[in-house]
């Protein structure tokens, strides 16, 4: 049990449990951070999502939140449906993010709605944006949401995702669903508890990971001093599951397949190879860009990466798609180690609990 | 800009850049870091790095004699840290404010925690640190995989167990019939229950009650117990099917 191994530092207030249930989808977005097709037919079965349910209902902390992903979540059919349900029968919160293929009319999106809630359904994310909608009818969208917002959900969100030539904003969506959608950080930037039912857009820039990775854009760039600085407080918080079953700590890219995020076929409670342990705490305590620094300066490769970055996602996949960069980064471990014992020196003395983590 | 005395904007930023060279050098360099772990302040003063009064709590810190209180072994990742938690207090991509607070503390690191073999093992030691209480530097609004949602913030919602005597009733076979499994099932029920507002609390705390619900054209009555964050499920009855 994870909360029984003093030795698992990740995953260790897990609130949510993420099925990346299949690479399939029919939509083909150039923006994907999953590289799905129509024709991959890779995809987690029952028994499996059932098996993880059980491992998470024991060690989530408070109220745990199972989601389904992808892909297109909903072309797992019943199977989709039974793990809904028998993750609610558990006492965990639900949700699905879907691209609304299936809401061909209200009546269809009805049909499928019900069967949803019945399964004790929570909360829905619809991803809507210019690449979504290259195949997916904006009316799909307006039938699920109109369809959905009347049902009691408790969240109902859409996911843009865009640069500065994109035509669908989340400006755009609320002209065309006619309704004054608050973005998602209007909400009181999710750390208060927010209204319910919840109606929300997010509005995101496009990472350059995944089937984007060299995706031309016009985006504003960021500051990079500061992304390079920044640490990532989602690695490692939560179980992401791949559809071949692979265990995760990254919510942001395609970990399976990867040196770095890539944790095998293992149990919610089984140990971790000790580089990746150092190297995923050093993400989540000090950020990517310290061991991007570490791998141009110490490690001597002076032009590893690119010139600038788009977000702390980038960073990492760069990093965990190099063979180059793990065997210079395991070379250098000692040196990430003391960084990473002085930073949570600093952070358990300033945020002012008075102990000392090495004693 | 109390917590830095004496220094403009344009001196932050050259001060920064200047401690992120020395930083760079000591890790590239054998005979750098030698030098800076051996004798910091000469290197600072050397670099052009004045010595920051930093806030730490009620107190200031001295840059120099922050590092000088640490082990030799340690001075390096100190000054790392000491450069990362300026840059990160300095450059507020919201409001690009000026440094409310440079987070640093009297370090004094067991320098056998650093050089120590077991040096991964150590720095897995911060299984009780808390992440999430840290200076908030992370970047909102990437794209994720899992989306977002409030349920999270809502009270633990309630585990379903169908009882023996459940599985004996008409309902629990009608649905068997249409295909329903025992978890779908509990959360059709769960779902009526929860939408129903008859429950009765008896004597004992716990709360019974009779609820009633449809799933498709069937429509039933539930009879069940609630108790410490679990439903049980004790009976059921047709009401039209």
């Amino acid at each position: 049990m994870i909360s029984e191994s003093s030795q698992h530092v990740l995953f260790r207030r897990p609130r949510m449990l993420t099925f990346i249930t299949t690479y399939r989808c029919g939509a083909v977005c150039d923006h994907c951070l999953m590289s799905c097709t129509p024709n991959n037919s890779d995809r987690l079965t029952l028994p499996q999502m059932r098996q993880f349910i059980d491992s998470f209902a024991e060690v989530c902390v408070g109220s745990g939140v199972v989601v389904f992903t992808s892909g297109e979540c909903t072309l797992l059919g019943e199977d989709l449906l039974e793990a809904i349900a028998y993750a609610n029968s558990l006492g965990l919160f639900t949700r699905i993010v879907t691209n609304a293929w299936w809401a061909k009319s209200e009546r269809d999106a009805e049909t499928l709605l019900n069967e949803l809630k019945s399964c004790g359904l929570d909360e829905i994310n619809i991803s809507c944006d210019d690449f979504h909608a290259e195949y997916i009818p904006l009316e799909n969208v307006r039938n699920l949401w109109n369809s959905a917002k009347t049902m009691g959900f408790q969240t109902l969100g859409i996911a843009v995702c865009r640069d500065n030539n994109s035509t669908i904003s989340p400006a755009y969506l609320c002209k065309y669903l006619n309704e004054d959608i608050p973005l998602l950080h209007q909400l009181d930037d999710n750390t208060q508890t927010p209204r319910a039912p919840a109606r929300f857009i997010t509005d995101s820039g496009i990472t350059r990971i995944g089937r984007a990775r060299n995706l031309s854009l016009n985006q504003n760039a960021r500051p990079q001093a500061r992304l390079l600085a920044s640490h990532c407080s989602d690695c490692g918080q939560d179980f992401v599951i791949s559809p071949n079953c692979h265990l995760s700590p990254c919510c942001g890219i395609n970990a399976e397949g990867t040196w770095l995020f890539d944790l095998g076929k293992i149990n919610l409670t089984d140990d971790i190879n000790e580089l990746q342990l150092l190297l995923l705490n050093y993400i989540q305590y000090i950020g990517p860009g310290g061991l991007l620094k570490h791998l141009r300066t110490s490690g001597g490769l002076s032009s590893f990466g690119r010139s600038s970055y788009l977000s702390q996602c980038e960073i990492c996949e760069d990093i965990a798609l190099s063979k180059e960069a793990q065997t210079c980064l395991a070379k250098l471990a000692p040196k990430l180690a003391a960084d990473l014992i002085v930073e949570t020196k600093f952070e358990t003395t300033f945020i002012g609990n008075g102990s000392d983590i090495h004693d | 800009m109390d917590n830095v005395n004496h220094l403009n904007e344009l001196s932050i930023q050259s001060q920064l850049s200047i401690l992120e060279k020395l930083v760079a050098d000591a890790e590239q360099s054998t005979d750098a870091r030698r030098d800076f772990e051996a004798q910091p302040r000469a290197v600072f003063q050397k670099y052009g790095i004045t010595d920051l009064q930093i806030k730490a709590g009620n107190r200031k810190v001295s840059l120099y004699e922050l590092v000088e209180s640490t082990e030799k072994e340690a001075r390096v990742p100190v000054a790392r840290a000491v450069y990362r938690r300026i840059q990160l207090a300095y450059y507020d991509e919201d409001t690009e404010a000026d440094p409310q607070t440079i987070p640093l503390v009297n370090v004094v690191l067991n320098a056998n925690a650093v050089t120590n073999a077991n040096i991964i093992l150590n720095a897995n030691a911060m299984a009780n640190a808390n992440a999430n209480a840290q200076n908030n530097a992370n970047l909102k609004y990437d794209v994720n995989t899992m989306g977002y949602g409030s349920a999270i913030f809502m009270n633990k919602p309630d585990v379903v167990e169908l009882s023996e005597s459940y599985k004996q009733t008409s309902v629990f076979r009608k649905f068997d019939q249409e295909g329903l499994s025992a978890a779908r099932q509990a959360a059709v029920l769960k779902t009526a229950i929860k939408n129903s507002s008859s429950n009765t609390i008896n004597p004992e705390g716990a709360s019974n009650g009779v609820a009633r619900g449809s799933y498709r054209s069937v429509e039933f009555e539930v009879t069940y117990s609630e108790n410490e964050g679990t439903l049980v499920i004790t009976d059921a009855r047709l009401l039209a099917a």
